[in-house]
């Protein structure tokens, strides 16, 4: 797994799906993406499409934790809003501490990504050349994304 | 790249030899689900079952999958037992859950044998109502523990939670502690079973490297729409 089991149990929604994009970004050997319904995929995409300066910018921790604030994290989910989690036995304070060995400074790989051009058709497979499968369920109502992941 | 999203034509009817192999995996799905039922409290109570409990008469002894072909428990099933609704389980849910401190002699064998692994919670969002449902272990759905050094060769990302929200702790008859059972959403408690994470785990696993086993081959089976990059 690209994230470590700190970021399945951060208190919010958002930030959730910002450190799990961010972890992902961070290791270009990523081959597979899974999430229970379409919908967490979708808005990865859209969180990294949004906030992708702030990702690759040297990757600095504590930027993205002020950033994500670990509960008020934009951007303004089109389908997040339908899953909001409150609970976590941790204070806050401490995500730092857990992320903070999983946080090396990645010069090479911020270069290598401020080569894509974020966006344009195939750029999921720049950033991740070995991505093979992105598995979800797209069937019913969750086939509303399916146009966009395929896009990507 | 641009994939095309084709979806293959809706198949309207399946072949006889498939509709016969479907029909009889289901029976022989439903047939081990009720061998299971027929020993615990659920069966002896529930109001629903009353019918399908005097048409089988004594105890029956819970029964193999080869006895399906001379055996009249699915046939009394379909007679005897209506459709049901969360109503018909909720009483024994809540023997459980709504206990401050459950007692093993009270739920153990509750809607299927031993104690459940999980408490699995709905969103809420029909019904006004959180629903909540025992998830019986089953040895199908375990993985390789958190901290098992057998880490999967290839990167994966996966989006989920792991959080808990509260977890009922069953106790004997001396108040000795016999299990903590967790209380999450489905997906939550699912990953924490399969991965072996108990209710006080969290602050173990915190700082450790994420993983999952690989399920991707039996996830063919559930997968409604797999997107491959090539």
């Amino acid at each position: 797994m690209t994230s470590p089991f700190a970021v399945w149990l951060l208190p919010s929604y958002h930030a959730n799906i910002f450190m799990t994009t961010l972890f992902a970004v961070i290791d270009p050997s990523l081959s597979v993406i899974e999430s229970t319904y379409s919908t967490l995929v979708y808005d990865a995409i859209y969180t990294l499409e949004e906030h992708w300066d702030t990702m690759i910018d040297g990757f600095k921790l504590e930027l993205c934790l002020k950033f994500t604030n670990l509960v008020n994290i934009g951007p303004t989910s089109r389908y997040g809003a339908l899953i909001s989690i409150k609970f976590s036995p941790f204070p806050a304070y401490r995500w730092n501490f857990y992320f903070q060995e999983y946080f090396k400074p990645h010069p090479d790989r911020a270069q290598e990504l401020r080569k894509i051009e974020k966006g344009a058709e195939g750029w999921l497979k720049r950033v991740w050349p070995s991505l093979t499968v992105i598995k979800a369920t797209f069937g019913c109502i969750y086939a509303a994304p399916v146009p966009k992941v395929c896009s990507i | 790249m641009n994939i095309s999203y084709d979806p293959p034509q809706s198949l309207l009817a399946l072949t006889l030899e498939l509709k016969e192999s479907s029909e009889r995996r289901a029976k022989i799905n439903l047939f081990r689900v009720l061998s299971k039922l027929l020993g615990t409290i659920f069966f002896q109570e529930a109001q629903a079952l009353a019918t399908l409990r005097d048409a089988l008469g004594d105890v029956y002894t819970p029964l193999l999958p080869d006895d399906l072909e001379n055996h009249e428990l699915l046939d009394k099933f379909f007679t005897c037992v209506p459709f049901t609704t969360y109503e018909d389980y909720q009483l024994f849910v809540s023997r459980l859950l709504d206990s401050k401190l459950p007692r093993l002699s009270d739920v153990n064998n509750l809607l299927s044998p031993g104690l459940p692994a999980y408490i699995a919670r709905t969103s809420g969002t029909t019904g006004g109502q959180l629903k909540y449902f025992l998830k019986y272990p089953d040895s199908l759905y375990l993985g390789p523990r958190w901290d098992s050094p057998d880490v999967p060769g290839f990167k994966r990302c996966q989006f989920t939670l792991i959080h808990l929200n509260r977890w009922k702790t069953v106790v004997d008859d001396n108040d000795n502690i016999i299990q903590d059972i967790p209380v999450s959403i489905s997906s939550s408690g699912r990953i924490r079973h399969s991965l072996g994470i108990g209710p006080m785990d969290d602050e173990k696993i915190i700082d450790k490297k994420g993983w999952r086993a690989n399920f991707l081959a039996m996830s063919y089976v559930h997968m409604k729409l797999k997107i491959l990059h090539s």
